[in-house]
């Protein structure tokens, strides 16, 4: 696989990763995702894969996310290694848009490293999910008061819910220790021989306890078993676990760039 | 002209203009440039037209300008919208910081008419310098920068080096200049009008409406065809420029390292 086809394939992975248990059609040279019954899940509500570079395309797909996303409380653009260069200018020149870095990067060969024995289960049955929503509790609480706004229980069940329609395409993962659930993370195979490995976390007081290494190893080898070859992992690019990865053998592919707009609701 | 050909060009005349009378040399994909005249002004010292997406090359390239400039905040590296995307994405692994700058194309007429009563002339004696000068020290004040005279001095000296490749022009009210523009026709057929200042006692009158008309026609009447501006993403004239007639093209980055305390 060359660089070039590397590229189109992330793009292509990280859209489908969002795409799953969600609608998806396309309109205006991009990709439209929605899910009116998750409105306030912005990943999953958001113009993607945008690949139209005329200004008439560009104007179109303004208009259409208007009607699309009719109601909801956000308006929100992926614009990624491939995103034609007059869309990000469209939308610079709009204003209003808070523009979200996140950093791609990928594993081509092995992980430099030997995991350490961390005993890892599959989250499957309704207990299993319950101890993933704790952890993802803590998650919200420590790291992403600032994104989501403090921590509201219904947006949390929101949120459980559109991740728990990814599965069983997407599969979950826990890192055991002590009796319970310290560590997620979740493998993808993708669709194009380029996999994913998304969404990690670890309880505080477990960290530096090599969890997260062994998931990513876990999960890494599960995609690879559902047929990938490359696997892409997301660091936001202000945080340190991008280090981590990189240490591990994934390179620092694309910055992939969510352009959201907040929109008042009527009261 | 197609978009991308477009784009192209555009990048091409972005990094021109930053390189006038600056050392321009050409490593690992990418080209370089350094004053010796300003060498703490930021645009002429810094890495652009990075064409690589080679990861080796890419370090190569990262120690290359690391040990090529010198002083806080270098080196920097202005990646635009044909930089391979490999590259942004190593520079923020290393925690680079970025900002980011649009740029928006004329390729029709303005969408204007140039008051005829404003007065523009042409920055040529070295009186006409000194009250550019004069201006560009409110434009400082207007930006809430700091007064640094070494930089002030260095400003000025490369700005004079552009000319007379690059036209600046002002906009005379009340016996003084009250405005600025530059205005370079380019070496491919796109133009490049840059340095757009009005003095905040003399804004929503036409000045600088009649030195884009100005400053639009001169590089024109040289050969470019397009014309591109580059303006902050956070900063309002671009939704002037639009109603001008300019559309957005590409946004540029410019990456610097952390600073270190």
């Amino acid at each position: 696989m060359n660089e070039s086809d590397l590229l189109s394939r992330a793009c292509e992975t990280i859209a489908g990763y969002q795409a799953l248990g969600n609608q998806r059609f396309e309109a205006h040279g991009a990709t439209f995702l929605r899910n009116a019954a998750t409105p306030r899940r912005q990943d999953v509500n958001s113009v993607v894969l945008i690949r139209g570079e005329s200004q008439a395309e560009i104007e179109a797909l303004l208009q259409r996310a208007e009607t699309e996303y009719a109601g909801f409380g956000h308006r929100r653009f992926e614009v990624d290694a491939l995103t034609p260069a007059p869309v990000g200018a469209r939308l610079a020149l709009e204003g209003g848009f808070k523009v979200e870095d996140v950093l791609v990067l990928v594993l081509e060969g092995a992980l430099q490293t030997a995991p350490g024995e961390v005993e890892i289960r599959e989250v499957s049955s309704e207990a299993d999910w319950a101890a993933y929503r704790r952890l993802d509790e803590l998650w919200w609480r420590e790291s992403n008061t600032a994104y989501f706004g403090p921590y509201d229980p219904d947006l949390h069940a929101e949120m459980a819910r559109s991740f728990r329609a990814k599965s069983p395409a997407v599969r979950s993962w826990f890192a055991w220790a002590d009796g319970g659930a310290r560590a997620y993370l979740s493998s993808w195979s993708g669709e194009n021989g380029v996999g994913m490995v998304e969404d990690l976390s670890t309880e505080k007081e477990y960290r530096h306890h090599s969890l997260a290494t062994a998931l990513i190893a876990h999960c890494v080898a599960e995609a690879r078993k559902g047929g990938a070859g490359p696997v892409l992992i997301s660091a936001d690019v202000n945080d340190t676990p991008k280090r981590m990865y990189a240490a591990l053998g994934f390179r620092p592919l694309f910055v992939n760039r969510a352009y959201r707009r907040l929109i008042e609701q009527p009261p | 002209m197609a978009d991308r050909d477009l784009v192209r060009r555009a990048c091409e005349t972005a990094f021109g203009f930053a390189a006038f009378g600056c050392e321009r040399f050409e490593a690992h994909a990418a080209a370089f440039i350094r004053s010796e005249i300003a060498p703490t002004r930021h645009d002429a010292n810094h890495v652009g037209l990075v064409r690589t997406s080679d990861a080796d090359v890419i370090e190569a390239l990262l120690a290359y300008a690391r040990s090529s400039y010198e002083g806080p905040n270098r080196p920097r590296f202005n990646l635009d919208a044909l930089t391979p995307p490999q590259v942004a994405a190593r520079l923020i692994l290393e925690g680079f910081n970025s900002e980011e700058f649009l740029y928006i194309i004329l390729e029709g007429n303005l969408q204007a008419r140039s008051k005829p009563d404003i007065n523009i002339r042409e920055v040529t004696t070295d009186a006409d310098w000194q009250a550019y000068i004069d201006l560009d020290l409110i434009w400082w004040q207007d930006l809430a920068w700091t007064r640094d005279a070494n930089l002030v001095e260095q400003n000025y000296a490369f700005e004079r080096l552009e000319m007379p490749a690059a036209h600046y022009r002002c906009a005379y009210v009340d016996g003084a200049p009250r405005a600025f523009l530059s205005a370079w026709p380019g070496e491919n057929g796109i133009g490049m009008i840059e340095y757009l200042f009005t003095h905040p006692d003399y804004r929503h009158r036409g000045l600088a409406t009649a030195l884009i008309a100005h400053c639009v026609a001169d590089a024109r009447e040289r050969g470019a065809g397009p014309i591109v501006i580059g303006t902050e993403v956070g900063d309002t004239p671009k939704q002037m420029y639009a109603a001008l007639g300019f559309r957005p093209l590409m946004v540029n980055r410019v990456y610097f390292p952390p600073v270190v305390a």
